[in-house]
């Protein structure tokens, strides 16, 4: 799902959208896992140790009420989002800025949202985007803002 | 200061860069972890002839940074600081697309450490060059180093 508008022919307003997903835990692990495998880079796969991602004893003894996501997991499926809308011109010279402004639980269902919030003009136009995930009832848990090219129509 | 913890980090602290070269394992295990499944990420077999590493697999390339330069907390290995932090913003610009056989050099510094609402937060500014020399990835990425308030600082 993203916009049925093709990436060179989006306007101002025009809406973007991912799939609703439920952060289980299981997605939460896989991210821990993920992550230290690709950094430790050897070609072995990493079983991360506790993290506030992981383990709820652990998170609890960091002052958090229990596991929350790691941000990377929400802005990762934003830019899934971006990269279904505009393929390569987001891999090779776009730019996405997100913040966490409130963590995401177990369980809790995430949507991915963007909207077209200006397109800049110039020698290279760019559009700029609004982006977010938000709860299913409408809390704003990861926002931001992405510059992508405008391919050429 | 470097080689300590992670916490032990100042503003200005320059990082010494880490060179490797991007396997296959490093973009198909990364954008399998946060279910990428496009095509770029996972073969050659795209539009650009070449297996990409997805953008935000950056944020692996700061912990691999840390993992040089904070030898006291070496995570990757199972290494363990005395908090644990919480990523707050992460914001990457991608100048080119990073290929998998690719080797990068990744370099950073501590831009800024500061306190906001009773917490403290790093500022990191990370570049991820071609060994070419070519700009590939330009990061910037702040974090909370730890998620209890400071209640003196509010």
């Amino acid at each position: 799902m993203t916009s049925t508008r093709s990436a060179a022919d989006l306007t101002v307003g025009d809406v973007l959208s991912g799939p609703a997903r439920l952060m289980s835990r299981e997605r939460m692990r896989w991210y821990c896992d993920a992550l230290e495998t690709t950094a430790l880079g050897t070609g072995e796969f990493v079983i991360a140790e506790p993290t506030i991602h992981s383990d709820d004893d652990f998170a609890i003894a960091n002052g958090l009420p229990g596991i929350i996501a790691d941000g990377m997991i929400s802005t990762n499926w934003i830019s899934g989002m971006l990269l279904e809308q505009f393929g390569v011109g987001y891999v090779g010279g776009g730019e996405l800025q997100t913040k966490f402004i409130r963590p995401i639980y177990e369980d809790e269902v995430i949507e991915t949202r963007g909207e077209v919030r200006v397109v800049e003009g110039g020698e290279r136009p760019v559009y700029v985007i609004d982006v977010w995930c938000e709860t299913a009832d409408g809390q704003k848990c990861t926002v931001g803002q992405a510059r992508i090219p405008v391919p050429a129509g | 200061m470097l080689d300590g913890y992670i916490s032990d980090l100042e503003k200005g602290d320059v990082f010494r860069p880490t060179e490797f070269e991007v396997t296959s394992l490093m973009a198909t295990q990364y954008a399998h972890g946060v279910e990428q499944t496009h095509e770029f990420f996972h073969s050659a077999n795209n539009s650009l002839s070449r297996q990409v590493r997805p953008i935000t697999a950056v944020h692996a390339d700061k912990m691999k940074l840390l993992d040089a330069n904070c030898l006291k907390e070496q995570r990757i290995t199972g290494g363990r600081g005395p908090d644990w932090r919480i990523h707050f913003e992460h914001d990457a610009e991608s100048i080119e697309p990073v290929f998998v056989g690719d080797t990068i050099r990744v370099s950073g510094r501590i831009a800024d450490r500061y306190w906001k609402r009773g917490r403290e937060y790093l500022l990191y500014e990370i570049e991820v060059h071609h060994a070419d020399g070519r700009l590939l990835i330009r990061y910037r990425d702040r974090t909370l180093l730890r998620y209890r308030k400071n209640e003196e600082t509010e």
